[in-house]
């Protein structure tokens, strides 16, 4: 016999969102927020798929800015360079806790 | 004995029959003041079972619990006990070994040669027979003790129904009083859990069950034990078992109740929790709103009885409880089904409220602060304070777009407006563009009425729900929305040719369980279908609330 689920929290949350990297294409899937680390999966209008684990201790900025549209974007800066547009599609508020989430994980990471 | 003696005696004896109120204790003393009357060394009783054939019991008095073990098994009414139950008229005998009819005494029983038989009967009814053997001084039974036993046995019978009575009254109005503290209850209490432990607690108490539960459905494959009454079950409550496979659940589906003699040799039994609680017998009864059952209550193992069986009459009161826990679920599920649907309403006409706000005085607000902004611009000579200005006008300008984004976000204006087509339409429309997912939207519903506020708001939450799972979890490259109307109900069907799952897997995510929350306020069904790597169909039909367009 089973005992009922686990409920939800951060991290384990997961975001509809959609991302590109420097004018490359843009990609549609879900972000989640594991504990110092956050998956990208999803796929592009082309068909193509992309996963990639952001390791967030290791990031070098995490930020708020306006995309190309004027809508409000996570900005994710790696190490080496690479910089990430982050878009959520569920809402300001949670682009917002979305940010929250990366910067509070990257600080435990950190520590 | 004198003949005025007997008499004395006799009436003593009827007194002390009368004053018993138990039925074991009046049986034992009326085999008591029997072999005083008579001077016999052994007497008994066997009352007889239903159908007049055998007997059901048999009560002694002279042989004591050492020799009763070593005899065995009581005589169920072969031999002479069998020509009294099958004539009914005293028996009285020098030598019980050598009448014809005799099949002897089992092993270990003492030797008996005098007897005397006679009837109890109630209203011409035979209860059971009086039997002595064995007159002191090795006498036979004479005419007088025939008499004085037959008399007795007259006496024996009132006091037998009065005790019956007695007894029967006890238990009716300890019945009356448990389902009167039910009923105050179930106007009282609202705490589910509470009240079926209630329920569960006082059925065990007046049926004299080892345990009681009450199992609700849980998800659609399910049972959850929702209450448990009974040493040794505290840790079923809580835990889950699947529907399929038990007995609980054929009885869900049937709808029918069922009582089990031998839960060993029963298919249907979930064995595993039959091993974890070491039941023989039970009782199995669906709990019934109009038709519809809504959970089941189980009994198991009655503690007076040897085998532990529950008679038709034991049923019975277990459907009278299990009646009273359906109103006390039914009223949980509707409380809570009209607590959640004022807090989706609440939620959207705060939403709305909010989007308004946010249009007309904050969207107004800034629409002014731009046009002053491009007025104290254009006043301006210098080309530094210009710039500064022209900063300050492009940022009002986001924030103004920023507004308008929210008050859409949070409730779209064309659904007010113009209707759930239009409003689903440009949500198309958006997430294509926002996600570069070719996203297909088409509706047949008759344009001449309007869809409810609120089935048009949960539909368009719904689709919007639906739409964010596709990017999150399918990596589809197609999705297309459809929007029906099929005699009372309006149909919505959202299929992507994802990647898909299997919806067996695990529980459903806080997004489906929403939309399902949304759904069953509206008494409407969603069911999803999907396979790993052939995409998924979600559909939502809800009954319609339609009002004509004014």
């Amino acid at each position: 016999m089973r005992r009922g689920g686990k409920p939800a929290t951060m991290p384990g949350m997961t975001y509809a969102v959609v991302w590109s990297e420097r004018g490359g294409p843009r990609f549609a899937g879900s972000l989640e927020l594991g504990s110092g680390s956050a998956v990208l999966s999803g796929s592009a209008a082309g068909g193509s798929s992309s996963q990639r684990r952001l390791r967030l201790g290791d990031l070098v900025d995490v930020h708020v800015e306006r995309g190309p549209s004027g809508a409000p974007v996570v900005v994710v800066a790696e190490p080496g360079g690479s910089r990430l547009e982050i878009a959520s599609l569920e809402g300001r508020g949670t682009l917002h806790e979305l940010v929250e989430g990366l910067l509070g994980e990257r600080g435990k990471a950190a520590g | 004995m004198t003949a005025p003696s007997r008499l004395q005696a006799l009436v003593e004896a009827g007194m002390a029959l009368t004053s018993e109120l138990s039925l074991d204790a009046l049986l034992e003393r009326l085999l008591e003041i029997a072999t005083e009357l008579t001077g016999a060394r052994y007497a008994a009783l066997g009352v007889i079972a239903p159908g007049g054939s055998r007997l059901e019991r048999f009560v002694t008095h002279g042989i004591d619990a050492e020799l009763r073990e070593a005899i065995g098994d009581p005589p169920e009414g072969r031999g002479i006990l069998g020509v009294l139950l099958r004539e009914a008229k005293p028996l009285r005998l020098a030598d019980l070994s050598a009448d014809p009819r005799s099949v002897g005494f089992p092993p270990n029983h003492p030797p008996m040669r005098t007897f005397l038989g006679v009837p109890i009967a109630q209203r011409g009814v035979a209860f059971g027979n009086l039997y002595l053997a064995e007159k002191a001084g090795g006498e036979e039974f004479t005419a007088e003790d025939e008499e004085l036993l037959i008399l007795l046995a007259a006496q024996a019978a009132v006091a037998i129904e009065n005790v019956r009575l007695y007894e029967a009254a006890t238990q009716w109005s300890a019945r009356l009083e448990s389902l009167i503290e039910v009923g105050n209850a179930l106007a009282h209490e609202t705490d589910l859990g509470r009240l079926l432990d209630l329920i569960a607690r006082r059925l065990r108490e007046l049926l004299d069950a080892r345990l009681v539960t009450v199992v609700l459905p849980a998800g659609p494959d399910e049972l959850r034990f929702a209450a448990t009454s009974g040493e040794g079950v505290e840790e079923l409550l809580g835990e889950t078992m699947p529907r399929e496979g038990s007995k609980s659940g054929r009885v869900l589906t049937e709808r029918r109740s069922e009582r089990i003699d031998s839960i060993l040799d029963d298919p249907d039994v979930n064995q595993r929790v039959t091993r974890l609680v070491s039941v023989r017998t039970g009782l199995w009864v669906p709990l019934l709103v109009h038709d519809r059952a809504i959970g089941v209550l189980t009994v198991h193992d009655k503690l007076g009885p040897p085998d532990g069986r529950f008679t038709d009459d034991d049923l019975r009161l277990a459907e009278t409880f299990a009646s009273r826990a359906a109103v006390a679920v039914d009223l949980a599920e509707r409380v809570s089904r009209d607590s959640l649907r004022r807090v989706v309403a609440a939620q959207e006409i705060e939403r709305r409220r909010l989007a308004r706000e946010l249009h007309d005085e904050t969207g107004q607000a800034l629409t002014s602060i731009l046009l002053g902004l491009r007025a104290l611009e254009d006043s301006l000579d210098d080309d530094e304070a210009r710039k500064a200005a022209d900063t300050l006008r492009q940022l009002a300008v986001q924030t103004l777009q920023d507004v308008r984004r929210l008050a859409v976000e949070l409730r779209p204006k064309a659904l007010d407006d113009f209707g759930l087509e239009p409003a689903l339409e440009r949500l198309a429309e958006t997430w294509a563009t926002q996600t570069g997912i070719a996203i297909d939207f088409a509706a047949r519903l008759d344009h001449d009425d309007r869809l409810s506020n609120d089935i048009a708001t949960a539909l368009y939450r719904i689709v919007q729900e639906s739409l964010t799972n596709v990017v999150k979890h399918a990596h589809a490259r197609h999705v297309s929305i459809l929007l029906t109307r099929k005699n009372d109900e309006v149909v919505a069907v959202i299929e992507d040719d994802g990647r898909g799952f299997d919806p067996g897997a695990g529980s459903d995510g806080f997004g489906i369980q929403g939309m399902r929350e949304r759904v069953e306020l509206l008494d409407g069904r969603l069911r999803i279908e999907s396979q790993p790597g052939a995409g998924t169909t979600l559909v939502v039909a809800v009954p319609v609330g339609i009002e004509p367009i004014r």
